[in-house]
């Protein structure tokens, strides 16, 4: 950001490249249609460049860019009504049930679900740490957590869904 | 890396990943054209100043000439009808131990 505001023109290229999974990522959170993240994450990155003034270079840019984006979440939710997990809502095709062949969507839509009646961090930082692969200092800083609060929050989802999974006859992932 | 990691909901496909990136840096320098040059941020506390001293000059160009009028008024309306005590608080001409003896005495009748 110091180099950005110094003039050097690739220093937000750089920025972007960097952060866009994990604003994609963090998007999600608040979206299921993947346009719609793009479009979230897109307006954080230019909300951060127009708020540059605002910006204190002693802090990280992580935390003050993901309090943008979450922000603009949080605002899209309200204004649309909760869309989070749209795919859990989906009702499973008829004739298919869960341990009975089941495939990979099932169980896709069967963690879905489960994630979908988690608290939403407790469900975000296990997607963020362990589906999608994210540190727990970089969820930390996506979710605007602690790294320890994000290992337990995902932990707890992580028992949860084993033991539904379970329940439904599911083998849950390692 | 972990099992749970094939039920990723972001996209795995490296072109995806270019195209986002490229359409997201373009539309990151949309906005910020004024913002990317240090000469502009260096005219930011200018314009502030510049402002604040315009608002300065409207508020004191039109409270100004209501003073006067507003402390005549308040004056006279704080002025007691009673003559003595008129007096006493007029500023210029201050009541001497004689008039506060003789007024005093005066009441006490």
């Amino acid at each position: 950001m110091r180099r950005f505001r110094a003039g050097a023109p690739h220093a937000l290229d750089q920025l972007v490249e960097r952060y866009v999974r994990r604003a994609i990522g963090v998007a999600r959170e608040y979206t299921a249609d993947l346009d719609e993240a793009e479009d979230l994450a897109q307006e954080a990155f230019q909300r951060a460049v127009r708020g540059l003034a605002r910006f204190d270079d002693r802090q990280r840019f992580a935390p003050w860019f993901f309090t943008i984006l979450r922000n603009l979440g949080r605002n899209s939710v309200r204004g649309a009504g909760r869309t989070q997990s749209l795919d859990a809502s989906a009702d499973l095709p008829s004739g298919e049930r869960a341990g009975d062949g089941a495939t990979e969507s099932e169980l896709r839509h069967h963690i879905e679900r489960e994630l979908g009646t988690m608290p939403q961090q407790q469900a975000a930082c296990f997607r963020l740490c362990e589906i999608e692969g994210f540190s727990a200092q970089e969820v930390g800083d996506m979710m605007g957590l602690a790294p320890p609060t994000v290992r337990t929050h995902a932990h707890r989802a992580r028992i949860k869904l084993r033991e539904a999974l379970r329940k439904l006859g599911y083998e849950a992932p390692q | 890396m972990s099992e749970w990691r094939r039920f990723s909901r972001l996209p795995q496909s490296p072109d995806y990943w270019e195209g986002v990136t490229a359409r997201m840096q373009r539309s990151a320098h949309e906005p910020g054209d004024v913002a990317r040059e240090p000469a502009a941020w260096s005219l930011v506390p200018l314009a502030w100043t510049a402002i604040a001293a315009a608002i300065a000059a409207v508020i004191t160009s039109t409270a100004l000439p209501a003073a006067p009028a507003t402390g005549t008024s308040l004056r006279s309306s704080l002025t007691p009808a009673d003559p003595a005590a008129a007096e006493w608080l007029n500023p210029a001409r201050p009541p001497s131990a004689g008039d506060l003896l003789l007024t005093q005495l005066a009441r006490s009748q």
